[in-house]
């Protein structure tokens, strides 16, 4: 079962996954629209920015104060949002403890990020690679390996 | 459909706010820059100076503005700097367009000038005038905090000017973000003449694109192009190693930027620790690009006990060689504080640069300048200038206006013979003033372009040992690679491959135009030009071919080359028209200063045989539909461009124009 993982020091704020997940899943170029967000904040003249975005919860708190069931666990292990079901009322959107739904302005439904079926269009495009999109069992040494830089400079 | 269809027109003077839809313009325009045009030549009388309450600020989005194809706000203004104060445009980056873009305008055009500071505060549909007084004075990045702030907004995007824009100095610019800035020209001192610190926008709406399958098919070659294809080497080179910064070091060849004012071109070897490349490994802590672009090329910096901020390239000129600085840390020091102020370096380091060189011919003395001695390279003599020039006080007071006036005041104009300006700018792109470099925007009247036409541009030795070591090639081997693709370029454009090399004049002028519209189509477009057909030698690809099928998959109106080139070249006769009207209007004269290149690379590649720039520019003007000998449009040319009115205006300016000798649009 893959996943998508961060590493945020990659992230430059380009934007781009914003720009592609709208365009893919909505048909507009809207990050208003976009299931991964990137917060972006300049600090003393120093950007910082991190794409936020569904960790898929295996104790999923959206889907648990969802009134009308309209979020399940689908066989990939991804929570997807029944947009027929939905009845807007924002209740994964208080609960989601990452801040990754939002409820779609004009829609009126959860927004949230479904890995587009197993090839998530925002990893594909993530030049720096900041996310990347793997199998949870190669996960751990993958991130142990990006943060390895760190120690080896001091060996 | 990927427009966001209003302009929005807001009158500081009497605050009224008005919108009007962005289609009327469309079908001759398109959008962008040439909409810009339009509307400010529409509007604003030739006569009319860059400060005048009348002059219009445009701020200019195109159709691929805010898509994955687009960031680019093109920014015009009537300048104040530019003689004769013709048009003037800059393509300001970030994320400032595509935020106006998705809150609903295509076009934000200021007109008047306020009593009291004020910043335009703009949510969607909500469009307010804010009293600015408590932020006069401010600093860029600080007066962006503080709007944040106030509006409790973190969100918002802002351009504003620094405390140079609010005190008018001519080469004062807009600062969005970090660094993204609309600089060369004047447009902070325009913002400043009409007492608006900045305009802050937050838009939450959605661009239609019209065939999205279409559109990301062509968006996917294009990313491909720069992740994978021929612009991989520079995308991927300023992700690792922060390339943009450090192209213009060396490499092999050296003595190719003035050094010490103009006074030459040969400088010192530089010592490792004074390169670019060396300051980028040292300080760069990310990338601070524009939105949605894969190549990144603007950098975040962190030097302790100086300052944070950012750069897209060390100029080598400006703040190094001509005040023969070559720490990068008095370049980063000076830069920083010049951001913060609001004024464009180049500028700023060529002032400072001409005051040293007359210092050190003793035309100057510290009594000159309060007591501080111009000694070259003397951060107090540098920090000195930056802080009296933007403040406008004491000795930088005479500096407001430009290098000229300046130099007419200073030591009773001696200075003068040693001041150096070029098309009609106080700064100069990479190479020399009046030199190669220039030999087409120079030699072409009028334009608002700053072309390279030289292999001057394309001898970017920095490049090349990096591009060797990524591909496990000689350093010859990578130069030859790059001037290829700077052959392929003229090739594809013109059928010629030599013609970059600036050694005929064959050809040159359908080079010219060639570079004039891919930058244009762009311009217009709201994709960036920094990635066209304006610089092959990164890689970089895009022009008339692919703009049309991009702004036909996001609009739903096909669009053609030819259509494309017919609006392009409107835009340019109508720019051109207009600032022949300019210079006949205001009449001013424009003093040609500077001196031959003489030295260093330079030695033996100096333009110029003037009877092949008259032949290049009779050419342009043909092939263009002016008057050979007077490069006025001609009223066949402009009737068929649906511009008889710039025909009717020419006329009663300039009377039978091709028959007028004493006309400015003569070549001289």
């Amino acid at each position: 079962m893959n996943r998508i993982v961060l590493d945020p020091k990659k992230c430059t704020g380009c934007r781009v996954c914003e720009a592609v997940c709208s365009l893919k899943n909505e048909g507009e170029s809207n990050p208003v629209k976009s299931r991964i967000k990137v917060v972006r904040t300049v600090e003393d003249l120093i950007l910082h920015s991190i794409p936020v975005f569904c960790l898929q919860c295996e104790e999923a708190y959206c889907a648990a104060v969802c009134p009308v069931q309209a979020i399940a666990k689908d066989s990939m292990g991804v929570l997807n949002v029944d947009e027929n079901k939905c009845i807007g009322c924002k209740l994964c959107e208080i609960a989601c403890p990452v801040g990754a739904i939002a409820v779609n302005p004009e829609k009126h439904v959860a927004l949230k990020c479904n890995q587009c079926g197993g090839d998530p269009e925002c990893v594909k495009y993530c030049y720096p690679e900041a996310i990347r999109y793997l199998p949870g069992e190669r996960v751990g040494i993958a991130v142990a390996r990006s943060r390895a830089g760190k120690f080896m400079e001091l060996v | 459909m990927s427009r966001a269809g209003t302009i929005l027109r807001v009158n500081l003077t009497d605050g009224r706010i008005e919108k009007e839809p962005t289609s009327t313009y469309v079908k001759n325009y398109i959008g962008g820059g040439a909409i810009g045009a339009k509307i400010i030549s529409d509007a604003v009388p030739p006569d009319v100076s860059g400060f005048d309450p009348q002059n219009l600020l445009t701020f200019n989005a195109g159709p691929l503005t805010g898509t994955l194809l687009g960031n680019k706000c093109e920014v015009m203004t009537k300048s104040p700097e530019l003689i004769n104060n013709t048009l003037v445009t800059a393509g300001m980056g970030g994320q400032f367009a595509s935020e106006m873009k998705f809150a609903g305008y295509d076009h934000i055009v200021i007109q008047g000038q306020s009593d009291v500071p004020v910043y335009l505060c703009i949510n969607n549909e909500d469009v307010e005038i804010r009293d600015a007084r408590h932020l006069w004075g401010l600093g860029t990045g600080e007066t962006q905090q503080r709007i944040k702030e106030e509006l409790r907004d973190p969100e918002v995007q802002i351009a504003c000017i620094g405390p140079a824009g609010e005190n008018r100095v001519v080469y004062a610019l807009i600062i969005h973000d970090i660094q993204n800035a609309a600089s060369k020209g004047g447009f902070g001192a325009v913002m400043g003449a009409k007492k608006l610190k900045a305009v802050a926008v937050r838009g939450t709406k959605s661009l239609k694109i019209a065939d999205p399958e279409a559109f990301m098919g062509y968006w996917r070659e294009y990313w491909d192009y720069y992740t994978k294809g021929r612009g991989r080497l520079f995308a991927s080179l300023n992700f690792r190693e922060g390339l943009s910064v450090h192209i213009q070091d060396h490499g092999k060849y050296k003595d190719v930027y003035p050094y010490g004012y103009y006074d030459t071109y040969v400088s010192p070897p530089m010592k490792k620790e004074d390169t670019a490349a060396d300051f980028v490994k040292k300080y760069m802590v990310g990338h601070i690009g524009c939105a949605f672009c894969p190549v990144q090329c603007q950098q975040n910096f962190s030097v302790p006990g100086i300052a944070n901020g950012g750069s897209a390239c060390m100029n080598y000129e400006g703040y190094r060689f001509l005040v023969k600085g070559l720490d990068p840390k008095l370049w980063w020091k000076a830069s920083a504080k010049a951001q913060q102020y609001g004024i464009d370096t180049v500028s700023m380091g060529s002032i400072t640069g001409w005051l040293m060189l007359l210092y050190e011919k003793g035309v100057i003395t510290a009594a000159d300048t309060e007591g501080v001695p111009m000694e070259w390279a003397s951060e107090e003599a540098v920090m000195t200038v930056i802080d009296k020039v933007c403040r406008k006080e004491g000795f930088g007071a005479l500096f407001a206006d430009g290098i000229v006036p300046a130099a007419r005041e200073i030591a009773g104009g001696m200075g003068l013979e040693y001041a150096v300006q070029s098309n009609n700018r106080l700064s100069t792109p990479s190479g020399a003033p009046g030199g190669p470099a220039l030999f087409g925007a120079g030699l072409v009247k009028g334009t608002t372009q700053m072309i390279w036409l030289h292999p001057a541009a394309f001898d970017m030795h920095g490049i090349y040992p990096w591009y060797a070591k990524e591909l496990g090639v000689s350093y010859d081997e990578a130069q030859q690679m790059v001037e290829d693709w700077a052959s392929d370029f003229t090739e594809r454009v013109v059928g010629n491959r030599n013609v970059w090399k600036g050694q005929s004049v064959q050809d040159t002028a359908r080079y010219i135009i060639a570079s004039e519209d891919a930058i244009a189509s762009c311009d217009i477009s709201g994709h960036c030009d920094f990635l066209s057909d304006r610089a092959p030698q990164f890689g970089c690809r895009t022009g008339i071919e692919e703009i049309p099928k991009w702004l036909t998959a996001a609009t739903g109106t096909t669009c053609t080359s030819e259509k494309l080139l017919e609006v392009l070249h409107r835009k340019r006769l109508l720019e051109l028209s207009y600032n022949l009207l300019c210079e006949k209007m205001m009449g001013q004269e424009q003093v040609r200063t500077g001196r031959p290149l003489r030295d260093g690379y330079w030695k033996g590649k100096d333009i110029p045989d003037p009877a092949m720039a008259i032949q290049v520019g009779t050419e342009y003007y043909q092939l263009r539909g002016c008057d050979p000998s007077t490069g006025i449009p001609t009223r066949q040319t402009l009737e068929r461009l649906d511009l008889k009115n710039m025909a009717d205006m020419l006329e009663s300016a300039f009377g039978d124009s091709a028959t007028d000798k004493n006309n400015p649009g003569a070549i001289k």
